[in-house]
């Protein structure tokens, strides 16, 4: 385990929460980058100092509850869209027995508990924001997102789709996409905003993998599967080991996904096809999970994770400068030469991204 | 008149077209949606995404060669706009 546990075994974490406090810039960067090595609940606290230290964050009013617990809100929207919906289960409640309503607040509390456990990131802000959930959203609807505030999620029509809160990457990928506008933001757009919606497919995969505890070979590497309806043909949505794989049926089409930059696809739909060319960077964060093996959000993730976290990210950032953003987190994370940085390296000139 | 909304992306990334011809229809239905369509102002109307995994409609409208044309997105559409993307869903037979 040389490449995790260096710096951090010898210097403690109050040393680093000094540093943090009263160091300079270089000094911050050198002790968060030695407390990005612990994967401890210990160091939570001088991370979360540091990255206080490093960037404003938003003045909390309201007091706080102790990090490294959930505080989930669940709505049921009776079928409209245009509803302030009723609440139907609230943080610490019993289960309804509403599939949805629990699914939904099921799913938000293992997403929560993945991103604390695994990065002590303290719910999409890093500030303990409390997690909305709107379910029964629409009728028939066939669309789970993000609205800048809450997790929406729709029934399905029965038809193509079952409840889109069957799959618990879904719910993952909904509130990553809080955690990116949190951190980056991406533009919604072209090549941002496939990046965007494959940031949310990457982390929805590892919530699913890490709730199931299953290592990077173990895993579907899927997104939504079980949503398909009954008699549609095909395993899922998306396929991040084989992008364009996932379905191919007569009433829903053909998955579309490209899995490289030469059939990367220039369309006006979807903000610039972001649900299709996200392919491109779901399979290359594949290929850097299987080829480091384990626990894919131990060292991939890690390296993807701090990646979005990374300043030099802009708004407008494609797959290239990701693609170099991974590569120098993974450098500087496991070391010049690391079996880590290779693995980046490669994955993406596998996928036609040329660094 | 012909009017097609093409509505892409959300989560499944799936499309799905509804189109109508206002000459087959009913003329209090073909009048409503003439009427919609000028409500709508399409040549006016400019969106952007909000938040993340909304659905992107594309409304056509062929009026004899003349032709309208506006991108919108769900969660940030006009309440005349959306008037009519639910009206042509409606009574689209496609």
């Amino acid at each position: 385990m040389s490449h995790r546990c260096s710096l951090h075994c010898i210097v403690p974490p109050g040393v680093l929460e000094r540093i943090a406090r009263h160091g300079d810039d270089d000094q911050r960067a050198w002790a968060l980058d030695t407390l990005s090595k612990d994967h401890s609940v210990r160091s939570a606290r001088a991370t979360n100092a540091l990255l206080m230290a490093g960037k404003p964050k938003r003045l909390d009013v309201l007091g706080r509850r102790p990090a490294g617990k959930a505080k989930r809100t669940i709505f049921d929207m009776g079928n409209e869209e245009q509803s302030t919906g009723k609440l139907v289960r609230a943080e610490g409640e019993k289960a309804t027995g509403d599939d949805a309503t629990d699914e939904a607040y099921d799913g938000l509390g293992s997403t929560y508990d993945f991103y604390w456990e695994v990065f002590q990131r303290d719910s999409i802000d890093d500030q303990g924001l409390h997690l909305v959930g709107w379910v029964h959203y629409g009728r028939d609807y066939d669309n789970a997102f993000w609205d800048g505030q809450r997790m929406v999620f729709g029934d399905g029509d029965g038809q193509l789709f079952n409840r889109f809160t069957i799959s618990l990457d879904v719910i993952g990928h909904e509130l990553t996409h809080g955690v990116t506008e949190d951190e980056g933001p991406l533009d919604y757009q072209g090549q941002s905003g496939a990046l965007n919606e494959s940031i949310s497919d990457v982390f929805g995969s590892l919530v699913k993998q890490h709730a199931l505890g299953q290592t990077a070979d173990q895993a579907d590497w899927l997104i939504g599967a079980g949503l398909l309806a009954e008699g549609i043909q095909g395993k899922a949505l998306r396929s991040m080991a084989e992008p364009g794989t996932a379905f191919d049926d007569p009433m829903l089409g053909k998955d579309s996904q490209p899995a490289h930059m030469r059939d990367y696809v220039r369309t006006v739909d979807d903000n610039g096809g972001v649900h299709t060319n996200s392919g491109i960077p779901n399979r290359a964060f594949y290929l850097v999970a299987t080829k480091l093996g384990g626990s894919a959000w131990e060292r991939a993730g890690r390296i993807w994770y701090e990646s979005v976290r990374d300043p030099t990210l802009s708004r407008t950032s494609g797959f290239r400068r990701f693609g170099h953003l991974t590569e120098r987190v993974a450098k500087r994370l496991y070391g010049e030469g690391s079996e880590e940085g290779k693995a980046v390296a490669d994955a993406w000139e596998q996928v036609g991204v040329k660094l | 008149m012909e009017i097609t909304v093409r509505r892409t992306g959300g989560f499944a990334g799936v499309t799905r077209t509804a189109r109508v011809q206002t000459h087959a229809l009913d003329p209090g239905d073909a009048d409503q949606l003439h009427a919609l369509v000028r409500d709508a102002d399409l040549p006016a109307v400019a969106s952007r995404p909000s938040g993340a995994d909304r659905f992107q409609y594309e409304i056509h409208v062929d009026d004899r060669g003349s032709n309208q044309h506006a991108i919108v997105h769900d969660g940030a559409m006009p309440d005349p706009v959306r008037k009519l993307v639910s009206r042509v869903e409606e009574l689209s037979t496609d």
